[in-house]
């Protein structure tokens, strides 16, 4: 580099524009321009084949591969969610290390694979969590604040979060509808008797649809296990019960909007 | 100790590998940052609690991680424990070692304890009645199914609950499993402080006075750590048959050989354990003791060191010595913190009538020594006994030694040595074998069954400790007459040894010849100037200079200026050259670690490369059955050419292992 600064300010103090330290731009047919490919990087000067596996080695092998396959398959195994594999290995830093793993790996799919086809149904299940449930654990031997994550009742928090949410909907839902009912038996009174009832008719059907729907997804919850569940609770970590109610109350909707990001922000730094 | 730079990366690689990404990062943060509670884990690892929470309980769960609930301020803290997240490269030869001694069924129980981490009796077998059951119910569904095992057996080896127990309790009786307590737990740090300050309280009031009180209070420590730890060690069951896990022991052990020998036809069908009724209570908790497993692990090591210098039936009957003193050996290295260090006059030992005894009879003494006349051979200077009083001095004394006959051994190179064939040892009793070939026939041929049997294998035996006990490397020493000569075995000065021939070789392969004569030079004589090494070495100064610089570079050996006038100008300074073992030592773990990182990154890109095929062979429908059912011909030899450069690099990773065991731990 200093060098070529060297050479910079001579041509401007020396002979003038057009020539950089005695090369000029006028054509030179003698002139041999190197173009041989640089050299490759050498060879290792000590590379040997390393002896062949022993029976031994083969053995040693073979139970290696065979426990980490079963941990693998195991419930406490978590599968990789690195945002790019192909990154370097090597980081600096913690900032930098952190940064490579996906927090919200919805965020990070990949548009052409991500989406589950049909013949990804044998794939083995990923998991960002480690399936506490399917293993015994002593609880004596871990620390006191880890208990309520051994047990699952810490899953038993977000159920009942869950519900406590799907209560609301609920709730919300049915005020519409004895709303609609009015409204229904209001529109009756008008001249197109049968059409307004059967349209009122219709409305109140499709609640009904929703609500069982939602009855069903309640349940289904119940049922289903703490790590499918722990996609559901990322989403309600941002969002408090206030909010869920917010969100669904139109008119409130744009004007606590300002309130909403400076809570979202608030619990961003309570999490870091 | 704090691990080193690449240690940390090794093991956060080595967790990744085993257990996957979450407890990964929670892992590295901790070796990265020391001990943290979750709040600041959190913080680090801009993880969420609950994830944290999930994480950690895996890790304790696998003893990855210490725990310590501090009262005072009602933050619980965690450690990494690194000596168990290292352990995970060495699962393959633990679940091995455990076969060898113990039969199949054993690394069956080992494998499922590395599964399970640390578990009750009572899950162990819930884990193996529910294995059972599916055995069942897959051989019920298909009649030809053709499990992926290692051994191709479709039936686990453990039959009946009964035998699990037999196995559990031989394995806790030879240390390489071990009952769990809650104070292990905690990390040695912590406990010493816990143990620290309850002493302080109860005996001394809150704090010391003087040298004197401060003594006491390490020597209370001490002992109280000691007690600890001998609290939880495996008292045995009164339930369990006298003389059973030594008599089994040395069957197995044959049947190993044999197996050996004949390739990988196991014997499934008899197991070697029998349910011989005792119980084992279901709520005691048990998990892999790493400490004896190393030992275990350094007796074979040793063997095949011996096995290099002097032969293979010498090394045979080496290791039917170590496995005596194997009983009696907890751990590879004594604690200073915990340990008395007491200058005891001999180590455990055994005697020959001991070792001959359990000896199988498939071992023929008589054969791997030659005879030589008796004018050549004094043994008078052998039944000397040597007393371990003289130690420091016979370590210089064997330096010097082994300098004398340095160019007649040329040591072979890691990873080379399991290659020796045993007929081309050229070992100097081997030579006058091959003169006398008569004399060699009759020893061969004697094995009639004669009166005298019993006692010319004992004479044989002993001739064979003896072999073992004058070699440079010192395998044993004789400590008393009793029994036909006791033994004993300085692992210590073996072991340094060992590492002596290890460093040797690899800066014979990284330096040539002559780097290798300078280094040797310089441990022997110490510091050197170049004028002198020129004379010594008979080199060119030229040669000298440039190889002095070439290895100074690469960190083996160093330069030390003393100057003659406080000027320090050039020209009256004295150059010393010097090489450090314990500096070379480490560095070679060090780049021992480093290099099994990235053998572990590498095996990472081959995996993500071969993805297609490999996650065709991870199919939850097919993951059973062996990959040349169900796969096409493409697809068998691209899952043919990524699992033999998978075997490969995991070969190389338990080779380094090797080193890193012979530096480290041994």
């Amino acid at each position: 580099m200093a060098g070529r600064g060297r050479g910079r300010g001579g041509a401007g103090a020396g002979a003038g524009a057009g020539q950089l330290k005695g090369a000029t731009w006028e054509y030179d047919a003698s002139i041999q321009l190197e173009s041989k490919p640089a050299d490759l990087f050498p060879k290792h000067p000590n590379l040997r084949k390393p002896a062949p596996i022993t029976t031994k080695e083969r053995r040693e092998i073979d139970n290696f591969k065979k426990l980490q396959d079963q941990i693998h398959r195991g419930p406490l195994y978590t599968q990789p969610t690195k945002r790019d594999p192909n990154a370097p290995a090597k980081t600096f830093g913690e900032e930098q290390f952190n940064k490579q793993f996906g927090t919200n790996s919805k965020a990070n799919m990949d548009p052409f694979h991500g989406v589950e086809t049909y013949s990804m149904r044998y794939a083995p299940k990923q998991r960002t969590l480690p399936k506490l449930s399917d293993q015994p654990f002593n609880k004596t031997l871990f620390p006191e604040e880890l208990w309520s994550t051994l047990e699952g009742e810490e899953g038993q928090e977000v159920r009942n979060h869950l519900n406590r949410a799907m209560e609301r909907k609920e709730a919300m839902l049915a005020s519409m509808k004895a709303a609609e009912n009015g409204a229904g038996s209001g529109a009756g009174n008008g001249a197109d008797n049968g059409a307004d009832k059967g349209a009122g008719a219709d409305a109140s059907a499709k609640t009904k649809i929703l609500l069982e729907k939602i009855h069903k997804v309640a349940g289904d919850e119940d049922n289903e296990e703490l790590e499918e569940e722990q996609d559901a609770e990322d989403v309600d970590d941002a969002y408090e019960d206030e909010d869920l109610g917010e969100d669904y109350n139109a008119e409130g909707y744009f004007d606590d909007g300002e309130d909403d990001q400076e809570d979202e922000a608030d619990g961003g730094d309570e999490n870091y | 100790m704090a691990p080193s730079k690449n240690a940390v990366e090794l093991m956060a690689l080595l967790v990744d590998e085993a257990y996957g990404e979450l407890t990964s990062r929670i892992f590295t943060i901790l070796l990265r940052r020391g001990r943290l509670p979750i709040r600041l884990l959190s913080m680090h690892t801009l993880l969420t609690p609950r994830q944290l929470r999930h994480g950690l309980a895996v890790l304790i769960q696998q003893g990855l991680v210490y725990h310590n609930l501090e009262v005072d301020t009602g933050t619980t803290f965690y450690e990494a424990n690194d000596d168990a997240a290292y352990g995970l490269a060495r699962a393959g030869k633990i679940m091995d070692v455990a076969e060898n001694r113990f039969g199949p069924a054993a690394r069956d129980v080992v494998h499922k304890l590395f599964l399970l981490g640390h578990c009750s009796v009572s899950d162990l077998v819930t884990a193996y009645e529910s294995k059972n059951k599916d055995h069942a119910n897959g051989n019920a569904e298909g009649s030809s199914t053709i499990t992926n095992d290692v051994n191709g057996q479709s039936v686990s080896p453990v039959d009946s609950i009964g035998q699990l127990h037999s196995v559990l309790i031989q394995l806790l009786d030879s240390g390489f499993v071990e009952p769990v307590v809650r104070s292990m737990f905690h990390s040695p740090e912590d406990t010493h402080s816990m143990i620290e300050r309850q002493i302080l309280q109860e005996s001394f009031g809150g704090s010391t006075k003087g040298a004197k009180q401060k003594d006491e209070l390490k020597l209370k420590i001490k002992n109280r750590m000691n007690a600890i730890r001998a609290e939880r060690e495996w008292k045995g069951n009164a339930k369990k048959r006298p003389l059973n896990g030594e008599h089994i022991n040395g069957i197995n052990g044959t049947n190993k050989r044999r197996r050996l020998s004949n390739g990988s036809s196991t014997v499934s069908g008899d197991p070697l354990i029998e349910d011989d009724g005792s119980r084992l209570d279901p709520t005691l908790v048990i998990h892999i003791n790493y400490e004896k497993c190393n030992v275990a692990l350094r007796n074979e090591a040793l063997v095949a060191f011996a096995k290099e210098r002097i032969g293979e039936i010498t090394s045979l009957i080496f290791a039917q010595g170590l496995a005596i003193l194997e009983k009696k050996i907890p751990r590879c290295r004594i604690n200073p913190s915990i340990d008395k260090v007491v200058d005891l006059p001999d180590g455990p030992g055994f005697t020959t009538k001991e070792l001959t005894t359990v000896l199988s009879k498939a071992v023929n003494p008589g054969t791997g020594i030659g005879k030589a006349s008796s004018g050549e051979v004094n043994t008078r200077a052998l039944e000397r006994l040597e007393s371990r009083k003289h130690k420091s001095e016979e370590v210089k004394i064997e330096g010097d030694v082994s300098m004398g006959d340095g160019p007649d051994e040329e040591p072979t190179i890691n990873g080379h040595t399991h290659l020796s064939d045993i007929e081309d040892d050229d070992d100097p009793f081997e030579e006058g074998d091959k003169s006398n070939p008569a004399k060699r026939r009759k020893l061969v041929t004697f094995q009639a069954e004669s009166s005298g049997d019993r006692e010319n294998r004992l004479e044989l035996v002993k001739k064979h400790l003896m072999l073992l006990a004058t070699d440079d490397a010192k395998f044993l020493r004789r400590t008393g007459n009793n029994g036909y000569g006791e033994w004993t075995c300085d692992f210590e000065t073996l072991v340094a040894k060992m590492q002596e021939s290890e460093v040797d070789a690899l800066l014979l392969e990284n330096f040539g010849i002559s780097g290798h004569r300078l280094a040797r030079m310089l441990r022997r004589l110490g510091k050197l100037d170049e004028k002198t090494m020129v004379d010594t070495a008979k080199l060119k100064p030229k040669d000298i200079r440039t190889k002095l610089a070439e290895m100074q570079m690469a960190g083996v050996i160093d330069i030390q200026e003393v100057p003659r006038d406080s000027n320090r100008t050039t020209n009256r300074t004295i150059f010393l050259w010097f090489f450090d073992e314990a500096r070379a030592a480490t560095m070679v773990t060090e780049h021992t670690y480093k290099a099994m990182s990235r053998i572990l990154q590498r095996l990472d890109i081959e995996r993500r490369r071969a993805h297609d095929v490999l996650a065709l062979t991870k199919r939850s429908d097919v993951r059973d059955f062996d990959p040349e059912v169900y796969l096409d011909a493409n697809q068998l030899n691209d899952f043919r050419a990524i699992d033999a450069k998978i075997d490969n690099l995991l070969c190389q990773i338990g080779r380094l292992d090797g080193l890193i065991g012979l530096f480290q731990e041994f």
